[in-house]
């Protein structure tokens, strides 16, 4: 029921619309406050785009709190109704920051917009993760990440002819288990799923040749960044033998060519991580999110995403599955994380159905590589948690539900 | 007039591109068609400038504009995998675009070779101070120094760490310009950072925390290198010119920089144990002892050669050390691309070298670009 209301009064979930037209609301709005950025001081920009983004935002909190009545969110917004020590607490936690990935004429201003809590945030996150070099680089390594993070996405969802979803989830599905035998970092795996989506609109390659080009991305992500390297000759073996070591050396050079090395990716599990690290999540979200951020390389559509994005709604979908009890800290952290924006509503809950749907999927048939990788005891078996065998229930959840990525709350 | 000519030459190359393909080879130097980025034809190799392990380098003219080039070639036969150093260079120079940088312009492949196509820079900083010995002109040093600094805050705030700093590393433009080169070994910083081999940096400008065998590297590996560096510009000679193993290089630094404590390196004990307690009898020291440096300079020089990692100063902060208020505040305002020598008033000072013996630098101008490219 709740789902039947959420829609009529918005079409959120067009699956028959093309990934451009999807993606029309984010451009679109992030163009809609650049010129206002450009024209105003940093210090009368939020009141003028507040009202703006608020009008949207507000239809939404009273949808919600009309319909769902179980939720943490709406929990934590009684919540912190209540206690005014909180809401004094989170204040600088309630000014709209948008860090639109699109909006790029707007991120130089983004310095005074950025609440200094949330910049503290993200920097110390990325010192914990090891990502920086150095404390004082992290702020315009951050803005870095969420500028090139553009140029890894796709137009759209396509592949070549003769080549199905299908046939890509199994090709994926064996690049897990080869890199899983190779003991490659998880970099590599990302890096190797962005090379072959880019290699499939660049080659030309017959379907004989699929398994080839998977191996040729998987060793030439190695070489970008691994410091112990495979022989040729144990990759043919994983192959069975099934093409030579000739021809794999022509497939690497043919693909260096086409994708005139250009090797460049920011792999969505450094935004989720990220993301994690400011939010305080548990050990254990942060295994079912990477679970789920995982089990979107299987899926062809999700080329279409940001890594940011798929890399948020994998999280929420986590917060979702998994149902923590609240801490006040907790949530003003989470709070705090969400305020980063990483595109709009329809955006992520279409990502968090993606996700659901592979999820549970995959716990019915339980032989992906990316199931029993998860399922390991030092990934505290995730892949196995029961939150996640319910696909309706998980379903209901993703459409009812706001999802807390982007969302602005009134607290 | 430049602009009128390379705007002739464009609408000569437009035009000829839309005739069907021609047969003269009269003048190689003319835009034929077919001359484009990614083509054999569009480069010519003039001369033979060095040889790597991997490639060679050549001294190259693009036909498509004039300029001079050079070209990286790296020889693969088809029995041969890409050499990950081509693969690491090509895809981060790609994404790197710095006045002290240097440009990676094209990339051509052919069936026996992958050829990079670099701009061409006369010489580099070994080859630089060879020709002027006894140490550089400090005024030099500085503006050397600066663009080092530059270029290295542009790549780390990408977290891209160089990870082999030396001179022969260092182009030098005949303008001064210095540029970054020789990306083979370098690479991004990612989830874990574990698993970098620690068999990077030419011993003599690693740092002692690798010494010790430790692989958490951090923009301080590229800033002790950049350290090392202007010791060697400022006295004409390697800081630490250690001996042929880890050992001989860790007492070298441990001679002059004084030996550190369980309590001023907590980590110390973290590392590989044994190697510096062979050093205990040497003077634990924390000044480093350097022969009359003006005070500015050897502060500076202090802060980048700590001993403790996270004590290092980082590039960023370096570049705003008081040792570079001589130079005129613009610098600190400069767009990535643009060079500092567009700024009135930087200049590169005449070596005392050349004042003394002005017929040497013509000579030694002659002798440029015979090491590296």
């Amino acid at each position: 029921m709740a789902r039947t209301g959420f829609c009529d009064s918005k079409p959120l979930l067009d699956l028959h619309k093309k990934a451009d037209e999807r993606r029309v609301p984010l451009r679109a709005r992030a163009n809609a406050c650049a010129p206002t950025d450009r024209r105003q001081p940093a210090e009368t920009d939020e009141s003028r785009m507040a009202p703006v983004k608020m009008e949207t935002e507000s239809r939404w909190e009273r949808r919600l709190s009309a319909q769902t009545n179980e939720s943490i969110i709406l929990g934590f917004h009684v919540d912190s109704r209540a206690s005014s020590a909180e809401t004094v607490a989170d204040e600088c936690v309630e000014k709209p920051v948008l860090l639109y990935p699109h909006g790029l004429q707007g991120l130089h201003s983004l310095d005074a917009l950025v609440p200094s809590l949330l910049r503290h945030e993200v920097e110390m996150a990325l010192e914990k993760l090891d990502l920086i070099c150095d404390r004082t680089f992290a702020w315009d390594l951050f803005l870095d990440m969420m500028r090139t993070q553009t140029q890894n996405s796709f137009p759209n969802a396509d592949l070549p002819r003769h080549f199905t979803d299908s046939t890509r989830a199994i090709l994926v599905d064996w690049m897990v288990q080869v890199h899983e035998l190779l003991h490659f970092q998880e970099d590599t795996l990302y890096l190797a799923i962005h090379l072959l989506n880019h290699s499939l609109r660049q080659l030309k390659v017959t379907t004989a040749n699929l398994q080839l080009l998977g191996m040729v991305c998987l060793l030439i992500a190695a070489k970008k960044e691994e410091s112990l390297l495979p022989e040729v000759s144990d990759l043919c073996s994983l192959m069975d033998h099934a093409y030579t070591k000739r021809q794999l050396l022509r497939m690497e050079r043919r693909l260096l060519c086409a994708l005139k090395f250009d090797l460049s990716h920011s792999p969505p599990l450094h935004f989720l991580l990220l993301f994690a690290a400011v939010a305080r999540c548990s050990a254990m979200m942060v295994w079912m999110a990477r679970y789920l951020l995982e089990l979107s390389l299987q899926e062809a559509q999700c080329v279409v995403f940001l890594p940011a994005q798929l890399a948020g709604a994998a999280l929420c979908l986590a917060r979702h599955v998994l149902q923590e009890s609240p801490t006040p800290e907790g949530e003003a952290a989470w709070c705090l994380t969400s305020s980063i924006h990483v595109g709009s509503q329809t955006i992520l809950l279409r990502i968090m159905q993606i996700l659901a749907t592979a999820a549970s999927r995959v716990q019915t048939h339980e032989n992906s590589a990316t199931f029993i990788k998860f399922s390991s005891p030092e990934r505290m078996h995730v892949s196995r948690h029961p939150g996640l065998r319910n696909p309706a229930g998980l379903l209901g959840v993703c459409s009812s539900q706001a999802p807390l990525k982007g969302t602005k709350l009134h607290l | 007039s430049s602009v009128s000519r390379s705007h002739w030459f464009h609408t000569l190359q437009t035009r000829r591109l839309k005739v069907h393909r021609g047969r003269s080879n009269s003048d190689p130097l003319r835009g034929k068609p077919g001359l484009e980025f990614g083509a054999v034809q569009s480069y010519l190799s003039l001369e033979k400038l060095g040889e790597g392990a991997f490639a060679s380098v050549y001294k190259g003219i693009s036909r498509i504009n004039g300029q001079l080039v050079a070209l990286k070639e790296i020889r693969m036969n088809t029995e041969e995998v890409v050499p990950f150093t081509a693969i690491r260079e090509a895809s981060l120079l790609k994404r790197l675009k710095h006045a002290n940088i240097v440009l990676l312009h094209d990339i051509v492949h052919t069936r026996e070779t992958l050829t990079f196509v670099f701009e061409y820079v006369q010489t580099d900083l070994a080859q630089y101070m060879t020709q002027h010995p006894g140490g550089l002109h400090s005024h030099n040093v500085r503006i050397f120094m600066f663009q080092l600094l530059r270029g290295l805050c542009y790549i780390h705030s990408r977290r891209i760490l160089h990870r082999d700093l030396k001179p022969q590393n260092l182009l030098i433009s005949y303008l001064g310009e210095l540029k970054l080169a020789d990306f083979g070994l370098a690479r991004s910083k990612s989830i874990p950072s574990h698993s970098f081999s620690s068999e990077v940096v030419t011993l003599w400008y690693r740092p002692p925390d690798v010494l010790l065998g430790s692989t958490d590297y951090s923009v301080a590996l590229d800033m002790w290198g950049a350290g090392c560096i202007l010791i060697e510009m400022l006295q004409g000679a390697p800081a630490f010119p250690g001996g042929p193993d880890e050992l001989e290089q860790l007492k070298k630094i441990f001679s002059v920089l004084g030996v550190p404590s369980q309590i001023s390196w907590p980590e110390l004990r973290l590392l590989s144990s044994d190697s510096p307690g062979e050093c205990t009898c040497l003077p634990p020291l924390s000044v480093i002892r350097l022969e009359q440096l003006p005070p500015k300079t050897e502060d500076l020089a202090q802060e980048i050669l700590k001993v403790v990692p996270a004590e290092r100063i980082c590039a960023q902060e370096a570049l705003h050390h008081p040792y570079f208020s001589t130079l005129p505040p613009a610098v600190m305002h400069l767009r990535d691309t643009v060079s500092i020598f567009r700024v009135p008033g930087v200049y590169l000072e005449t070596e005392f070298s050349d004042i003394f013996h002005p017929r040497r630098k013509a000579n030694s101008s002659m002798l440029t670009a015979n090491k590296y490219w």
